[in-house]
């Protein structure tokens, strides 16, 4: 029930919302932490509880379909979820103090408690469907966030990329769940990655195409990074999870979940490992030429998601070991370096790196933990981003076939990283001349606790990596499905690695040295290489698209009432001739034996109205003799015994005629405005519809259809439905589903109604 | 537009329509009748007061806003699912309790009852609303 309460604290915990308003909740605002608090009790509850094995939790809640939903909590899993919560403990804490100008303080919080609870939920899924229902619910909540101010053009386009980019994900990954749920005969995560080997190959192909897919959107790989930098727009609290344990991750979480079953296709390798490097290199070769804090930061993000990638893509024992590590080294960092990022914001106004400069003596400790946490992005000792960077490079080494060329090209990509930190410690922090610091407003503690935290922890862990050896160790095991030992330390003797490190920080350094020079090169590279805008082209994509949209539906959706009815009906003539001549058309013989005189009276009446209707110059006399077929047709249905059917049609038609009286008088004249020609075409589809309905009719008659599904209402409708009324046990109980939709129905088009009625209301008054 | 033999007639006939729509309504499971056809009599009851007087009248006879009824009901109808799926974890699967009135001897009460219930409800705004949202625009009165 723990996983259950874990997911559903952090959904309904907002509905409390209700109790305050705005202003007392930025008063009592430590409360917001209350259920991510609970949330990491309870993750260090499982954490003795794994010592033991994996959690499960099965929730039936259809037996009579199967459906259930599974909650798994293993070692991997575990590592996300405290990812998550303990990052979103400070992000929380950082943005209860952040958004306290902001507007929507309330709304806020609710989209981004629901964004936590969906990202815990995609990591403790244990079964496929609510893995995908958690990824949707991450795609909604991030557009929500990230277009919080939705009065700005920006935000608004951006986030309307990032959904339709992660939306479009998604819909691959549905394709691929239920592929593969299909094809293991179960959701059940565990039970799909065990039989994968069984699987067709040929299908398995397809379906890892379309969980690449869904990984690389959600993940910012190329050529779908792009949404990512947009999402900056977003406060800067939501930028800060976001890019750290959020949303981007649950891509790598997908991909890690998938390792057991995809790692040994040649495809995975190639297509994970070459898409990573190209996204690392370009993650932080963009960076360079930003001026904006937020975007670089965007930009390192993606270079090192690529890494990630790259590094689950080579899947060795080593690579997934080093990818694991380089996750949180890139989590703690990365959520540290946002929020300084919106301190920096708050205290000078300004996220533009020439603009801010000579923080140093003004707030020296902002500076102390920038400088950390940039050391631990440049993979510097004696923070953890080094242990990350020597066991990829490591990893690297150590593995076959292409990963030597990736090593080389992710020396050139962290020397990048290298230069980025000194470039940003350099014009931040040291005085520049530009201004004094003005604005000397102080940090607020709760917006610091988290940078000094995540600093902390970075130092003190990279400092005695050893003590992360074994949980590694457990979660690789768990991965791999092997056991397997883990050493982590600071100091790996002198050898290649080292070597290469001290390559990429002295490379690094010539890049700082003799920046004036290269920049000029870089550029030339940098814009030759990216002569198309991914987002423009995007966003031009999406106008097109909704151009050929219009032309598409104005010619469909012509508005002219008849044709639709044409339509209609000869698609239907078509459709019920063509399966009467499939199956032989039949001959039917008249038997006049059973037709009472009653029928036969009440049919003449009713072909006798007919004809009235179509010559009558009134409308009255129309619709008066429309609603005289109708009580016709109930009479007809009371001699078959249909005494249901027979009260609905009497007191529908007398509320249709009701409603035709309402409308009459302000109908225009009753006039013959069309042709002679088309009214006898109107003629024509008529009759032929009259009579292929009634063959189609003698036609069902005769078919024998094994075993009605009637017999199962009549035997059981007042044994189990406990009602004789047998229409009304199947409306209510058999068949209450359709019931409800018809009723779901019912009320959309009242809500239609009335819109539409209020628009044309709305026009006239203005117009 | 005269219409006082509807003002006449409005109010007996739409006790008439109410009491006739119940009764069809509650032996519903057992003869013709139900949720549906009860909720087209009743609203019939209300048009015709919309008619003779105006739609407001009929609204404030309604107590509340026709689209209330619908909310109401449609909820009501989803309501009902949910005892199936607690006592025989399938949603929408029928649950039947009798209960023992003093007067009325054994009543059986289950979820297909409510789920009836709603869909009176339901149809009940939906039939009013549109209707009272026509009268509105062709302003009838």
């Amino acid at each position: 029930m723990l996983t259950m309460l874990s997911i559903g604290i952090l959904a309904i915990f907002p509905l409390l919302f209700i109790l305050f308003d705005e202003e007392q909740l930025k008063k009592h605002r430590y409360v917001l932490l209350l259920p991510l608090l609970v949330n990491i009790l309870a993750g260090t509850i499982w954490f003795f509880q794994l010592q033991t094995g994996p959690i499960e939790h099965h929730f039936q809640w259809i037996t009579i379909l199967n459906i259930e939903t599974i909650f798994r909590v293993d070692w991997f899993s575990w590592y996300f979820f405290m990812l998550i919560n303990v990052i979103g403990l400070m992000v929380f804490l950082y943005a209860s103090a952040y958004m306290k100008s902001y507007d929507g303080y309330k709304r806020f919080f609710t989209f981004l408690y629901i964004f936590t609870a969906a990202m815990n939920g995609i990591v403790l899924a244990g079964d496929l469907i609510t893995l995908f229902v958690f990824w949707e619910l991450t795609s909604i909540c991030s557009f929500l966030l990230i277009g919080f101010n939705h009065r700005e053009a920006n935000s608004r386009n951006a986030s309307l990329t990032a959904l339709l980019i992660t939306a479009a994900g998604g819909l691959a990954l549905l394709t691929a769940v239920i592929w593969l749920g299909n094809l293991a005969g179960s959701y059940d995560i565990q039970k799909v990655l065990n039989l994968s080997n069984a699987l067709h190959r040929d299908s398995l192909i397809i379906i890892f195409i379309l969980i690449i897919i869904g990984a690389f959107t959600k993940s910012a790989q190329f050529p779908f990074h792009f949404w990512l930098p947009g999402a900056m727009q977003a406060p800067t609290p939501v930028s800060a999870f976001l890019h750290s344990a959020t949303m981007v991750k649950a891509g790598i979480y997908l991909l890690f979940r998938f390792t057991p079953m995809m790692g040994e296709m040649v495809h995975w390798y190639y297509v994970l490992s070459l898409t990573g490097v190209i996204t690392m290199l370009l993650g932080s070769f963009s960076a360079l030429f930003q001026s904006d804090l937020k975007k670089i930061l965007a930009y390192t993000t993606i270079s090192a998601l690529g890494t990630i990638v790259m590094l689950i893509g080579i899947d060795t024992k080593m690579s997934i070991k080093a990818a694991l590590v380089f996750l949180l080294v890139h989590a703690l960092y990365k959520a540290s370096l946002f929020m300084l990022t919106g301190v920096i914001d708050k205290i000078k106004g300004t996220r533009e790196l020439k603009e801010i400069g000579n923080l140093w003596k003004s707030n020296p400790v902002i500076c102390i933990v920038a400088i950390l946490s940039l050391l631990s992005m440049a993979g510097l000792p004696p923070m953890l981003g080094f242990i990350g960077k020597e066991v990829m490079y490591d990893a690297k080494f150590q593995a076959p076939g292409i990963a030597r060329l990736m090593l080389l090209l992710s020396v050139i990509s962290n020397a990048f990283m290298v230069f980025i930190s000194i470039k940003l410690m350099v014009l931040l922090f040291l005085p520049n001349g530009n201004q004094p610091s003005s604005h000397s407003s102080k940090s607020k503690p709760a917006m610091m606790a988290g940078p000094v935290a995540f600093t902390i922890i970075a130092f003190v862990f990279g400092l005695a990596p050893y003590s992360l050896s074994d949980f590694f160790g457990n979660i690789l095991s768990q991965i791999t499905f092997t056991p397997v030992q883990i050493q982590l330390k600071m100091w790996h003797g002198f050898n290649v690695v080292f070597v290469l490190s001290l390559a990429t920080i002295l490379l690094g350094l010539l890049l700082w040295i003799f920046e004036n020079r290269i920049t000029g090169l870089f550029l030339k590279i940098y814009r030759n290489l990216f002569t198309i805008n991914l987002t423009h082209s995007f966003q031009h994509i999406i106008q097109y698209f909704l151009k050929f949209t219009k032309i598409q539906t104005n010619r469909i959706q012509h508005g002219v009432h008849r044709y639709y009815l044409m339509i209609i009906f000869l698609f239907s003539i078509a459709y019920i001739w063509w399966k009467l001549l499939m199956t032989g058309l039949y001959v039917p013989t008249f038997n006049t034996e059973n037709v009472s005189l009653l029928t036969v009276v009440v049919t003449s009446i009713m072909l006798l109205t007919v004809g009235l209707i179509v010559t009558t110059r009134s409308r009255v006399v129309a619709v008066v003799a429309l609603a005289l077929i109708g009580y016709g047709i109930a009479l007809l249905f009371m001699t078959y015994g249909a005494i249901d059917l027979a009260i609905t049609q009497i007191i529908a038609d007398t509320l249709t005629m009701i409603i035709f009286v309402i409308v009459l008088q302000k109908l225009p004249r009753f006039a013959r405005l069309s042709s002679k020609r088309s009214r006898m075409r109107d003629a024509l589809i008529a009759l032929s519809v009259g009579l292929s309905i009634t063959l189609l009719i003698l036609k069902a008659d005769m078919v024998n259809i094994h075993q009605p599904v009637s017999d199962y209402f009549v035997e059981n409708s007042l044994t189990k439905g406990k009602g004789q009324n047998i229409v009304n046990v199947i409306l209510v109980d058999f068949r209450s589903l359709d019931t409800l939709g018809e009723i779901t129905v019912l009320a959309v088009a009242a809500i239609g109604i009335a819109t539409m009625l209020s628009f044309t209301l709305n026009k006239k008054s203005h117009g | 537009m005269d219409k006082t033999v509807l003002q006449l007639a409005y109010k007996p006939l739409r006790v008439i329509l109410i009491i006739v729509s119940m009764y069809y309504f509650l032996r519903g499971h057992n003869s013709p009748g139900g949720g549906f056809i009860g909720a087209l009599i009743l609203s019939a009851g209300f048009i015709f007061q919309a008619m003779a007087v105006n739609t407001n009248s009929a609204r404030r006879s309604m107590l509340i806003e026709p689209e209330w009824y619908i909310h109401i009901g449609l909820l009501m109808s989803i309501v009902s699912s949910i005892p199936g799926w607690i006592y025989v974890n399938t949603p929408m699967t029928g649950v039947w309790t009798t209960i023992n009135l003093p007067l009325a001897g054994d009543i059986k009460l289950g979820t297909p009852l409510l789920f009836d219930l709603g869909v009176y409800v339901c149809v009940f705004g939906v039939v009013t609303s549109m209707s009272f949202q026509f009268l509105k625009h062709i302003k009838w009165n």
